[in-house]
């Protein structure tokens, strides 16, 4: 472990260390007081709004958008560069010594800079290093010199505008996007809604990568080899139960022995033979194509043994449909068992157990005396003995409109079926050079042997797993382009708008709208909007972006201590995301202020989730809209599934709490670490008699630490009289809960609904916060730093609004990253 | 009595749909095997390699053996591996230099698992370009992957992590993978022991099914990919980037059909019992999935693979030897001894596994000697020291006599810092596919030489 070295000239540290750091503490606290409390106007340049974009652009990479200075059109005369005279000699006398010719810590040496312009092109380094200026953490609190606030402010105030500077008014960027490839959840929405199948088929796929805290993020989301067989799997399945193949070949007679069987461990297989012995089984799963009747044939033979002859049992499903007994003489006498019975459509599972095991080799009789033991030599399923028209599922009814006749050949009659389902599936007009190959696929399948059906089958499957459906391509309207941007097409613009909201491809309306060439206007879209958010379909963003925003995913890996928290269960898991989701889904529908994400007085609780808070009168399983009484809890900071998700297993994590807070609710996530920062010496000496607070106060000793953990922790120990699943408490072990603090400026908090109140009052910040994760899910990619201007601009429409929800959601689908995106191929 | 194989009653399994893995009962149908692999042929069997990993490091004083060379003695953690001690090697003082920070600040993690097998630097990003290097299975694999039907295996215990920021800024796609297709393409790990047995074997359907399915898949995967192609022309560099990813994929995938087709012996192997789903049980999940890479090496439907026995920074619980804490919170234990007890505690019991899997492996007969002598495991960590996130002296086993061609039963004390990837150029050759260099490798870790 390398340690800064050369600088610490004292060897008093002690007493030294506790001046520097009541100093640093004081000018750090001043820093973060005006950093959140500072009254933004949202385009102006300054410390406040520079913070949120040196994250985004720390994080923005090396695809960090052309400063469009040089679009600028210089009509006054350019001030001389102030780096010589002003910043050169701050970073001599506070920097050099540690990151200058003498050495070079992280990497980094300010002795290599000498004007604006170099700065401007390092632009992630420099925003990392304003981060840290500003926040006190740099230089670190104990080097020898240190600069006044003063001092650092202008210095500060100097990279936010040469770096952040963007005239809001020249610079329309709607930023890049890379092509979206759909997830998990889109897919199976996407099925669901373009035919009429609703089976969850993505339930096998890997996982999709998370970016940004998404799952629905272009440049993250990948295709590899294993993902493409899923697909193909999926879409064979999708197609199986969208048509029905009727035909002789495929459905009428099924044999399954040997190999297409499994078996359990009572049961052992010679080639195609299974011999069950003990509590044998063999089974398999068999998808039944149509309703109907089915006959289910047993070939079996047995050695028969004792009183009764062995017995088989048939199960679909788990459940038993019928015992058989095995007619056989001795094992070689082979004899069909048949059996006919109504079957839905649909794989079921069917199991062949033989169930009157008897062994008694030494019996006193006999007569009595054997083994018995059954033999299945293959099963067949016969069937649909009838299919009758009104059987056929509706998307059948649908794909299949037209088949080959005395008026239409065959590929005809594809191509007639193709075109519908290519447009909705690709979610755009298609041309004939695009039908042709897959029509022409399905003619020739046909004539190889292939019933129509079948074919279209086949034809479907590689809808499914064409590019075009699987990607939400955009290539925009090139008659739009200014600089190197386009407006999208309606039919884009469409299909981004559905999926934003509902997580699956437009529907008729916004397909009719689109043809019509109508949506891409801001009252139609503003109507479109109102008119998704009430759909049903709307369900998709509580289930995707309010899961993934609030992190509720994480409760699913999570496994509180047994024996500390023995109430926690599965079903209470289950609980408290419900909560949530139902929470955010009332402020959704019911277009209210965001702000009650804070301080909302209502909630949803079932019988164990109503025991866990003390609210008396909720009974069963169902979760029930309460009103919250009493002063304990408010909003979401007070959700059981939060508060146990910022967790750890056997005891609450203020450090992890106040995180959160800093991440989802006050849009400043704390910065990482600076590099080779020193170990603590201290290793924790705690006895568990000392309360946490304590503990964690140890952490805070060392100055550089204390910079970002006096604000962490404060906010995590507002939350101190919730335990680690939730529930409220007023002591801890032996001690008093102690939730009270100071945030900087001096505001204070003795409970827990105090903290939410003065959170709750940054109503501005929250909505950024808000926004910019609504607009990272609708967009697919990261925020960069010339997004400010959209996010600004989203904030202060909120605030015309109330704050509203719905009003935020309009605001982002008029917003320009969204109705735009730069010209293909004109940028990477 | 009966003509088939008898099994003592007692050892049925009492209940229907039992999900417990079994010993695999018979050895393989001589058909299923290559010719190479049957007993007692004289020609060399194929070397196969796999690579375990294990997230949060180990407890470093209980891992380590004391003395090196052959005569050293095994520590408390390894103890499991006492009857394979010949069979093996522990390896000291390997590093993954590119594990560690370079100025990018936190995310151990990610780089634990991202550098375990390609020793390259990842590029921290959570959303674009992620980027870090081929790791040494998929080196193999790109050589020698055509001579078997399934070119690799990826497998896991855990999904990939699906909410919020993964490591410190870290896309997950580096705490979720070690293998590396290429330097921007991760390979997906399969959890589902269903589905891996699928993948290796098929599914339960007839041939006549299966060809059919085959000729389609074929057919549809020939058209998706003009249309990827035609449509990558119309799209910028970034967005033809990801068409390009879908298109090799698909390609790959049309090869996996045309190779499934011509080996004509491909059988489903008899009495194992596939579960019906993932079991809920950690130790019946971990073991089952070894039980399915021995099978896959045994019949030879592969010679590399992965196995992730948890996400980097894997925060499970590990209840069976009375660890209700997660792993990862555990590891920052600050020395304190009842944290390091525990963490000593599912290190063991990870081990114990493994042996197990060893213990498999030996059991299964293979030319003159068994199936272990033609494999080579490593099992290890990107991460030693998790408290305090280190990445060189990594805790690392090599099992297996690599076709005879290893010295074993020692504890090779490498020099400080010599990169893990030393020891990847030396297994590579020993597969068949030797490259000059991977990741930030110097040279051949000639000490494992015979």
């Amino acid at each position: 472990m390398t340690t800064r070295t050369t600088t610490h000239k004292s060897t008093t540290r002690p007493a030294w260390h506790r001046h520097i750091l009541a100093a640093s503490c004081t000018a750090a606290l001043a820093l973060l007081a005006s950093w959140i409390y500072s009254n933004t106007n949202p385009l102006a340049t300054n410390s406040t709004s520079n913070l949120h974009a040196a994250t985004t652009a720390a994080t923005a990479a090396t695809t960090a958008q052309p400063t469009n200075r040089q679009d600028v059109p210089q009509t006054t005369p350019k001030p001389p560069d102030p780096y010589q005279a002003t910043i050169a000699p701050f970073l001599k006398d506070y920097c050099h010594d540690c990151h200058g010719p003498d050495e070079d810590n992280g990497g980094l040496r300010f002795d290599k800079y000498s004007s604006t312009d170099d700065i401007t092109s390092n632009r992630k380094s420099w925003a990392k290093t304003l981060q840290y200026l500003e926040l006190g953490a740099m230089p670190p609190p104990d080097h020898d010199s240190q600069p006044d606030a003063k001092q650092r402010q202008i210095v500060v105030d100097y990279l936010g505008k040469i770096l952040f500077d963007i005239d809001c008014n020249l610079a329309r960027d709607p930023g890049p996007v890379t092509i979206r490839r759909l997830n998990r959840a889109e897919y199976d929405n996407t099925i669901r809604d373009l035919l009429g199948v609703d089976f969850q088929p993505s339930k096998t796929f890997p996982s999709d990568d998370v970016g940004e805290g998404f799952d629905n993020i272009g440049d993250v989301l990948s295709v590899s080899p294993l993902l493409i067989e899923k697909y193909l799997d999926a879409a064979e399945q999708v197609a199986d139960k969208a048509i029905i193949p009727i035909d002789p070949f495929i459905s009428r007679n099924r044999t399954f022995r040997g190999q297409t069987l499994n078996q359990n461990a009572g049961t052992n297989r010679r080639n195609d033979s299974f011999g069950l012995f003990s509590q044998g089984h063999v089974g398999t799963i068999v998808e039944f194509p149509a309703d109907g009747d089915y006959v289910l044939r047993i070939h079996a033979s047995a050695d028969q043994a004792g009183p009764d002859p062995a017995r088989l049992r048939l199960s679909l499903n788990s459940i038993p449909v019928k015992t058989l007994d095995i007619t056989s003489r001795n094992r070689n006498d082979r004899q069909d068992h048949d059996y006919k019975l109504k079957i839905k459509k649909g794989k079921q599972p069917l199991r062949v157990a033989f169930i009157n095991d008897y062994y008694q080799p030494k019996h006193a009789d006999p007569k009595l005396r054997g083994d018995r033991n059954a033999y299945i030599h293959s099963v067949q399923v016969i069937g649909p003995l009838e299919v009758r028209p009104e059987d056929l599922p509706k998307s059948h009814r649908e794909l299949v409109r037209f088949r080959p006749d005395s008026d239409r050949s065959a590929i005809e009659a594809a191509i007639a079926n193709l075109s519908p389902l290519m447009r909705r599936a690709y979610r755009r007009p298609v041309t004939n050079d695009e039908i042709q190959p897959i029509a022409r696929f399905v003619a020739d399948s046909n004539k190889n042997g292939e019933p129509f059906e079948a074919a279209m089958q086949i034809g479907l499957q590689a809808v499914l797993v064409s590019p075009h459906f699987l990607f939400r391509v955009e290539l925009g309207q090139p008659d739009t382009t200014t600089n190197n941007n386009s407006s999208l097409t309606d039919f884009e613009l469409a299909t981004r708008l559905s999926y934003f909201l509902w997580s699956s491809l437009p529907d008729d309306t916004l397909f009719r709208l689109a043809e019509q060439k109508r949506l891409n206007r801001p009252d139609v879209l503003a109507r479109q909007v109102r008119r998704m958010l009430a759909d049903p379909k709307a369900r998709a963003l509580v289930d995707n972006f309010a899961s993934q925003w609030l992190n509720l995913r994480i409760l699913d890996e999570l496994t509180p201590d047994p024996k500390l928290f023995p109430e926690f269960n599965d079903q209470l898991r289950e609980a408290m995301k419900q909560e949530t989701q139902l929470f955010f889904a009332e402020i959704l529908n019911k277009n209210l202020p965001i702000t009650r994400f804070l301080d909302g007085r209502f909630t949803y609780v079932n019988q164990p989730l109503a025991k866990l808070y003390a609210i008396a009168g909720v009974t069963g399983d169902e979760m029930k809209r309460v009103e919250l009484v009493g002063d304990r809890r408010a909003g979401v900071l007070t959700h059981a599934s939060i508060l146990t998700l910022t967790s750890n297993p056997d005891r609450t994590s203020p450090v992890k709490r106040g995180k959160w807070i800093m991440d989802n609710i006050l849009d400043t996530p704390p910065p990482p670490p600076p590099p080779d920062v020193p170990e603590l010496e201290q290793t924790a000496k705690t006895s568990p008699d000392v309360p946490l607070r304590k503990q964690l106060e140890i952490h805070r000793q060392n100055a550089s630490c204390a910079i970002c953990h006096s604000q962490m922790d404060a906010l995590g120990f507002g939350f101190e009289n919730f335990d680690a699943i939730g529930r409220w408490r007023d002591t801890d072990g032996k001690h008093q809960v102690d939730s009270s603090g100071t945030l900087p400026g001096n505001q204070t908090f003795a409970t827990p609904i105090e903290l939410i109140k003065i959170l709750g009052n940054r109503k501005d910040r929250f909505c950024q916060s808000l926004a910019r994760k609504l607009l990272v899910y609708a967009l697919g990619r990261g925020l960069q730093f010339n997004d400010r201007c959209a996010v600004d601009k989203l904030v202060a429409d909120s605030r015309t609004q109330d704050y509203r929800f719905q009003a935020l959601v309009v605001a982002i689908v008029l917003s320009d990253p969204f109705r735009m995106r730069p010209t293909q191929g004109t940028k990477p | 009595m009966s003509r088939f194989p008898t099994i003592p009653r007692r050892t049925f399994l009492q209940g229907l749909g039992a999900t417990m893995a079994l010993p695999l009962l018979d050895a393989m149908p001589a058909a299923a095997a290559t010719a190479a692999n049957t007993a007692n042929s004289t020609t060399p069997a194929a070397v196969r390699a796999a690579f375990v990993f294990f997230p949060n490091g180990a407890i470093m004083p209980s891992w380590k053996p004391t003395g090196t060379g052959t005569d050293y003695k095994l520590s408390e953690t390894l103890k499991p591996l006492e009857p394979y001690r010949d069979d093996l090697n522990i390896f000291s003082g390997l590093a993954q230099d590119n594990g560690r920070a370079k100025g990018d600040g936190p995310g151990d993690h990610a780089r634990c698992a991202s550098t375990y097998l390609t020793g390259a630097h990842p590029v921290k990003t959570s959303g674009a370009n992620i980027k870090v290097g081929v790791s040494v299975d998929q080196v193999a694999a790109g050589q020698i992957g055509k001579r078997t039907r399934l070119p690799s295996l990826e497998i896991g215990i855990e999904r990939g992590r699906n909410a919020g920021n993964c490591d410190s800024g870290y896309s997950c796609a580096y705490s979720s993978n070690v293998s590396w297709k290429t330097a921007t393409t991760p390979l997906a790990k399969e959890i589902n022991p269903r589905a891996v047995f699928g993948r290796l074997f098929g599914t339960e359907d007839d041939a006549k099914t299966r060809k059919r399915r085959n000729r389609i898949r074929k057919s549809i995967l020939d058209l998706v990919a003009d249309d990827a192609k035609r449509l990558g022309k119309t799209l910028g560099k970034n967005d033809r980037a990801k068409l390009d990813e879908y298109f090799t994929s698909v390609r790959e995938i049309e090869q996996r059909i045309s190779r499934s087709e011509q080996d004509t012996t491909k059988q489903r192997p008899a009495n194992f019992p596939v579960p019906d789903e993932t079991p809920r049980d950690l130790g019946e999940h971990v073991n089952l999935m070894y039980d399915l890479l021995v099978l896959a090496f045994q019949t030879d439907t592969t010679r590399v693979a992965t196995y992730m026995l948890g996400n980097a920074g894997s925060n499970r619980t590990y209840p069976m030897v009375g660890v209700n804490s997660g792993w990862h919170s555990l590891s920052h234990h600050r020395n304190e001894p009842a944290k390091v007890d525990q963490l000593q505690k599912i290190d063991h019991w990870q081990v114990e596994q493994f042996a197990r899997f060893l213990g498999k492996l030996k059991s299964i007969p293979e030319g003159d000697g068994t199936l272990l002598d033609n494999c080579m495991i490593m099992y290890g960590s990107g991460l030693s020291d998790a408290n305090r996130h280190n990445h060189h002296d990594l805790p690392i086993v090599v099992a297996g006599h690599g076709g005879r061609t290893m010295q074993t039963g020692r504890h090779v004390a490498a020099d400080k810092e010599r990169p893990l990837n030393d020891l990847f150029l030396s297994m590579l050759d020993r597969l068949d596919a030797g490259v000059e260099s991977i990741g930030d490798s110097k040279q051949r870790l000639t000490e494992i030489d015979a």
